[in-house]
């Protein structure tokens, strides 16, 4: 069965446990627009090297905790 | 919305607004070029730059890596249009009528070539930025 590669990211959860930072300060703090920030979330949006090392850093957190790469059956509907 | 989106956005409006004043002109003129001065209203166009100067002027990003991408994807699909209309105005008559036919065309012809295809570049360009700011985008 083919599968293909999905990147899903904890940024939301780490938004909240960051004493519930709000969207638009996160954009404001990694230097996006909080639509995108939005777009990272729902998992409409795969940022670059550059945005997810800023997410990271800001977070103080590795990148792999952040951000994982799944393998999804081609047949399979992501939550 | 994006800043980005809005101006899209607006492309939309303001040329829609103008293809049906053009369209309401000429039902009642019966006249092409009386019916072209709907035209005039995409001289709107140029405002597009005042859509999110607010957030600018507060110092808050109003275009991202995000925006840069589906600008760029919409500019290249705008471009292939336009280069489509080009081609076609420029090898159609050569093929249709033959390499020594000469063509008259009034300067109002001229113009309805012309403008509309730049018009329907810059509608293109902001239907597809809408359409992947709606969809899925993926960097």
């Amino acid at each position: 069965m083919p599968s293909k590669e999905v990147l899903k990211n904890r940024i939301r959860r780490l938004r909240f446990d960051h004493d519930e930072l709000t969207q638009q300060e996160l954009a404001d703090k990694v230097g996006v627009t909080r639509q995108t920030i939005v777009a990272l979330e729902a998992g409409d949006y795969n940022p670059s090297l550059m945005l997810a090392m800023r997410i990271a850093s800001f977070f103080g957190v590795p990148l792999e905790e952040v951000f994982e790469l799944e393998q999804q059956r081609c047949d399979d509907e992501s939550s | 919305m994006s800043t980005q989106e809005k101006q899209a956005w607006f492309v939309i409006w303001v040329i829609a607004a103008a293809l049906v004043l053009y369209a309401a002109l000429y039902a009642l003129t019966r006249s092409l070029t009386i019916s072209m001065a709907a035209l005039s209203i995409t001289a709107l166009l140029g405002a597009q730059g005042l859509i999110g100067r607010k957030e600018r002027k507060s110092g808050r990003i109003v275009a991202d890596e995000r925006d840069h991408e589906i600008g760029r994807t919409a500019g290249i699909v705008g471009w292939s249009v336009f280069w489509l209309f080009f081609v076609a105005a420029a090898m159609g008559p050569y093929f249709i009528l033959g390499p020594n036919a000469t063509l008259h065309i009034t300067t109002s012809e001229l113009t309805m070539v012309v403008y509309p295809a730049v018009l329907i570049v810059l509608l293109v360009r902001a239907l597809v930025m809408i359409i992947l700011y709606r969809k899925n985008h993926h960097a």
